[in-house]
């Protein structure tokens, strides 16, 4: 049985907007069972939402978890679409059952809040790049080649402008994340 | 012998439930975090609403079902021991913990629950309320919901109090880490 992820929208949108490598995107969703519901999907390009390849290969589980953690955030309209506390909702939901491979989450207020709010997940959370290289390195589930390919688009894409902030990155930390995983997944499989 | 009314089933799977939300943490909680925790669960799971409704009271959304199981269960009968507030505490309501009876019976309830597809995102949800509110205080709990709830603060004889008190309530809170800049902000906020 595939290990299960729950990511927020933007890890979706990294792959199929930001870098346009649906081909990245559709080899995670084999490798791994992908966890989301409607504000997620609602978040996602409807060329993607809409794709049926990808509505057959992911997993929708549907309840509110934003009314869970209302007080926390506020009643500002704003927030009650937001995919990323559907995230941790799910997250928490499989965790809680023993089957939470990864939660990915790109943005800081929902890392934080899961930071201190739930120790217990606080281990599982990852970035989009995080997971890339978890998912070469730890699990073997994406081959190095398409690993260096993903990250360097990325890395690509902030050097060009042609994307403010992919994958809810910015260039404050390319030297603090992006170009560390991508010498780790170097020099990983160099020592292999 | 008559099988039971439909009120009858409600009221016993209800209790259940109560059950299984007391037995989610180990810790003893006070009546107010507890019925605050069955709101939000009432606003999260529509299965939730059959069972309870709640008003704008003293102390802000109310349940008299909650209260009245929690003081006098009909069918589970000595699983949680109610303890009246001290004659000082005006806000809590008293508080409430499993026995040891009841830790066994929720061990049991739990199992067959994790059975039941439709039971596992509750299950999951009650352990979430009670992880992320037991540990606010009194005061920092009636804070964070009258402010999300609004319409929660009509006849209550608390929320002046608690409004006056919110540049304190919400500092501690960002100490502790449990609320970032932008909900500090609107906490402080005159509305």
């Amino acid at each position: 049985m595939n290990k299960n992820i729950v990511a927020d929208s933007t890890f979706y949108s990294c792959c199929f907007c930001d870098i346009r490598r649906s081909d990245i995107l559709f080899h995670f969703l084999s490798a791994y069972s992908f966890h989301l519901g409607h504000r997620i999907f609602n978040e996602l390009p409807s060329s993607l939402s809409g794709n049926q390849a990808f509505l057959k290969a992911v997993t929708e589980q549907n309840f509110d978890y934003y009314q869970l953690i209302k007080p926390f955030f506020g009643r500002d309209p704003k927030h009650m679409k937001d995919g990323e506390y559907e995230a941790i909702g799910l997250g928490y939901l499989l965790n809680s059952q023993g089957i939470l491979h990864i939660l990915v989450l790109d943005d800081r207020r929902p890392r934080n809040f899961v930071k201190n709010h739930f120790p217990s997940l606080k281990t599982k959370v990852k970035g989009t790049v995080g997971l890339v290289q978890s998912s070469c390195c730890d699990d073997k589930l994406l081959p190095q080649k398409l690993a260096l390919e993903f990250l360097e688009a990325i890395l690509n894409n902030i050097n060009d402008g042609e994307k403010e902030r992919p994958c809810s990155i910015d260039r404050t930390i390319i030297g603090a994340i992006l170009i560390p995983a991508i010498t780790y997944i170097r020099n990983y499989h160099a020592e292999q | 012998m008559n099988s039971p009314t439909q009120q009858e089933k409600k009221q016993r799977a209800f209790e259940f439930l109560i059950l299984l939300l007391l037995g989610a943490s180990d810790k003893k909680v006070s009546l107010l975090h507890f019925e605050k925790e069955v709101f939000l669960l009432w606003n999260f799971h529509p299965d939730i609403k059959e069972f309870v409704t709640f008003i704008s009271h003293y102390r802000g959304p109310y349940s008299k079902e909650i209260e009245e199981i929690i003081k006098n269960p009909f069918y589970l009968i000595d699983c949680w021991k109610y303890l009246p507030p001290q004659r000082n505490d005006t806000i809590s309501g008293g508080f409430v913990e499993l026995t040891l009876q009841g830790r066994e019976k929720y061990k049991i309830v739990y199992a067959d629950s994790q059975k039941n597809q439709k039971m596992v995102p509750l299950l999951a949800a009650f352990k979430m309320v009670r992880e992320m509110y037991d540990k606010l205080s009194l005061d920092e709990l009636l804070l964070l919901i009258y402010d999300s709830y609004p319409e929660y603060r009509k006849k209550s004889n608390v929320y002046e109090t608690i409004h006056k008190s919110r540049h304190v309530l919400a500092d501690k809170l960002k100490k502790k880490g449990f609320i970032d800049e932008e909900r500090y902000q609107t906490l402080i906020a005159s509305n």
